[in-house]
């Protein structure tokens, strides 16, 4: 049979059971959009505003689903616009599929209307890359295209592909499978580190876990849970390990780094053992990288081997799927119980809450604070809608104050971290999610980065709940420039557009909140509603974040409030 | 100490390979000062020898980030200094 490139494009995108797609169309992709014209309701496309968003829209979509979240987008502009949203998933681990369009193939290298290296720009922060000039390569490079995507530790892959591949026409063998799979699953355990594993587990006095995206990522929530309940090992998260394990267990004893909980920093550096699972020592986990767990002898679950020694030296590295570990454990591992020690961080857990907490969450008088308007909107949804937050001060806040009750709730940028996040991602979010509540929470700041994903919202009617915590300041880096450079505020006051309005004129209906007696009424508006909603939270201006730990200090120095210069 | 590596690489013969491997080099601001890439007897394959200076800690870290580059098979490390075969790797 022969059909078009095109069409054995969309094919293997059917074939691979994807079922939305965010793109955005453009004279080099023209074919392939063709192709999607026919496809019906098999595969559905989502026409983005700004194919940044659609980047963030695929990657809510994955992280929300576990499934491959897959952008279409043209040559040039339409390429380099995904260039964020790829750096994203790069760092985050996301499974990304982005297929850009690229100029006849007898045009490459001319400077062609709309070209760019696409493939070369796209090298450092991908996980695999690949430019289709003849069509018949389209069923085996889509096939390993998925295949790499989503094996091991997953990554971007971006698949560049010219128009003439696009539209040349081929001997197409639907039954076909590809010459080779390509795997990069390591299953196979190393017994002998296992059981060297198990003794340090055992023999531990002070063990504590750290717990990480790869836990989500390998699905070993259930095996992580069994693992640290049977030796009674408390547990911190991750940023991105957040919702990895329930909030509300007892062995749950917060989340590390910067803006982190306080016990689980100050105990990072008393235990004496640590159990990585999943997760790679970020510098905003490690703080000064010099005086970090070096009591400690170290058990580091991670799959990619790269990552393996690269910031802290492993004692044991187990270099496979976080599962496939964490199995080998459990029968290896001795019942516990570390009474003395679970109660220290639940010492250290008061303290923060007299210092920090009450004070953000309950506070008496001033204006809105951003701590308190996040946890009464989880005590309003009971800590069950997914989360979706952008980057900066609410991220934080986010972090620390929602309290989640269902897994994989928590849809945050960790790495790249980048500002304008949220409201494409949970676009995707909600496409993957329909039946649950689905809360978009921005800063002033990072909403006006990708704002014109309103228009989307609008366009598919999708019931995303939108919240704007305005304090008008790129708050994130005021805190620092009061911190850090003598309040110098150099060009961090930031003017915003009637948020509410701006709503309107997408046909989204909206509010604005600028008082602590209106709050709870303009929460329960924002959730009662049935279709999309804005809610604009007027915050405290000057606000910071804490606890923190200072660039540059240990974790032990993790601050409760400021300084005193 | 810096001292002088020897890296053979095995890699699938294709476009882009080289930047990959060269963007990992630079990426950790190893400078290349030398670099040969030919052709081998099987098919599809070619062999590339780089050499760097660089102290022995990096180098194992970076070795390990080339070991992300899908189209690599094998790395193999000697120390130029004492011609002592360091890592051999998959």
């Amino acid at each position: 049979m022969k059909i078009q490139g095109s069409s054995a494009l969309i094919a293997a995108l059917v074939k691979e059971g994807v079922a939305v797609i965010f793109g955005y169309p453009g004279g080099a992709i023209m074919p392939t959009y063709d192709a999607l014209y026919d496809v019906g309701a098999k595969l559905k496309h989502v026409l983005v505003r700004h194919e940044q968003g659609a980047a963030f829209a695929a990657i809510g979509y994955a992280r929300a689903t576990g499934k491959i979240g897959v952008c279409l987008s043209t040559s040039g502009p339409g390429a380099t616009n995904l260039i964020t949203g790829i750096g994203d998933a790069m760092l985050d681990s996301i499974p990304l599929v982005c297929i850009t369009g690229q100029v006849m193939s007898h045009l490459l290298g001319t400077d062609a209307f709309q070209e760019s290296d696409t493939v070369g720009i796209t090298v450092p922060i991908t996980k695999w890359n690949y430019q289709i000039t003849r069509a018949a390569e389209i069923p085996e490079i889509m096939e390993k295209a998925f295949r790499i995507a989503s094996s091991g530790r997953p990554g971007p892959v971006v698949i560049d592909i010219t128009k003439d591949a696009q539209v040349e026409y081929f001997d197409y063998d639907p039954t076909s499978s590809p010459k080779h799979f390509y795997a990069y699953e390591k299953s196979e355990v190393n017994i002998s580190d296992i059981i060297e594993a198990a003794d340090l587990i055992n023999q531990a006095k002070r063990p504590f876990v750290f717990a990480g995206h790869g836990i989500f990522i390998s699905k070993a929530e259930s095996e992580f849970k069994a693992f640290v309940e049977k030796a009674q090992l408390p547990v911190a998260c991750t940023l991105l390990g957040l919702t990895t394990f329930p909030l509300e267990h007892p062995l749950f004893k917060g989340w590390l780094g910067m803006h982190g909980n306080y016990a689980p920093n100050i105990l990072s550096n008393e235990a004496d053992l640590i159990i990585a699972v999943g997760m790679r020592f970020d510098d905003r986990v490690t703080g000064d990288l010099s005086r970090y767990l070096k009591q400690a002898k170290i058990i580091h679950i991670e799959i990619d081997p790269s990552e393996i020694d690269r910031k802290v030296k492993a004692d044991i590295a187990l270099n496979v799927d976080a599962k496939v570990a964490l199995n080998a454990l459990l029968p290896r591992i001795h019942e516990a119980k570390h009474e003395d020690w679970l109660r220290r961080f639940d010492e250290l857990k008061a303290i923060e809450t007299e210092k920090v907490i009450s004070k953000e969450t309950h506070p008496q008088k001033g204006k809105i604070k951003m701590g308190e308007a996040i946890k009464l909107l989880s005590d309003k949804t009971k800590g069950e809608a997914i989360v979706v937050p952008d980057a900066g001060q609410h991220q934080m806040m986010v972090a620390r104050y929602y309290e989640f009750r269902s897994p994989n709730s928590h849809i945050s940028g960790g790495g790249l971290a980048a500002m304008g996040f949220s409201l494409p991602a949970s676009i995707g979010v909600k496409f993957g999610n329909p039946d649950r509540e689905v809360i978009s929470i921005s800063g002033d700041g990072g909403f006006q980065m990708n704002l014109q994903e309103l228009a989307v919202i609008a366009q598919e009617n999708l019931p995303v709940k939108i919240i704007i915590l305005n304090n008008g300041y790129l708050g994130m880096v005021r805190q620092w420039q009061e911190l850090f450079f003598e309040k110098r505020y150099a060009f961090t006051e930031i003017f915003s557009p009637d948020f509410v309005m701006l709503a309107k004129s997408y046909g989204i209906e909206g509010a604005k909140v600028d008082t602590r007696e209106n709050l709870s009424e303009a929460l329960d508006k924002l959730l009662a509603s049935k279709k999309a909603y804005l809610l604009e939270i007027i915050v405290e201006r000057q606000d910071n974040v804490f606890p923190m730990i200072a660039p540059g200090d240990s974790v032990s120095e993790i601050q409760l409030e400021a300084r005193q210069s | 100490m810096m001292e002088l590596y020897h890296i053979s690489l095995e890699a699938e013969n294709a476009l882009r390979v080289l930047q990959r491997i060269a963007a990992v080099f630079s990426r950790n601001r190893v400078n290349i000062e030398k670099l040969q890439v030919s052709e081998t007897e099987c098919t599809g394959v070619s062999h590339i020898d780089i050499t760097i200076h660089s102290e022995k800690e990096p180098l194992e870290k970076l070795v390990k980030q080339l070991g992300r580059i899908i189209e690599l098979n094998d790395v193999h490390i000697v120390s130029k200094a004492n011609n002592n075969s360091l890592t051999f790797w998959r």
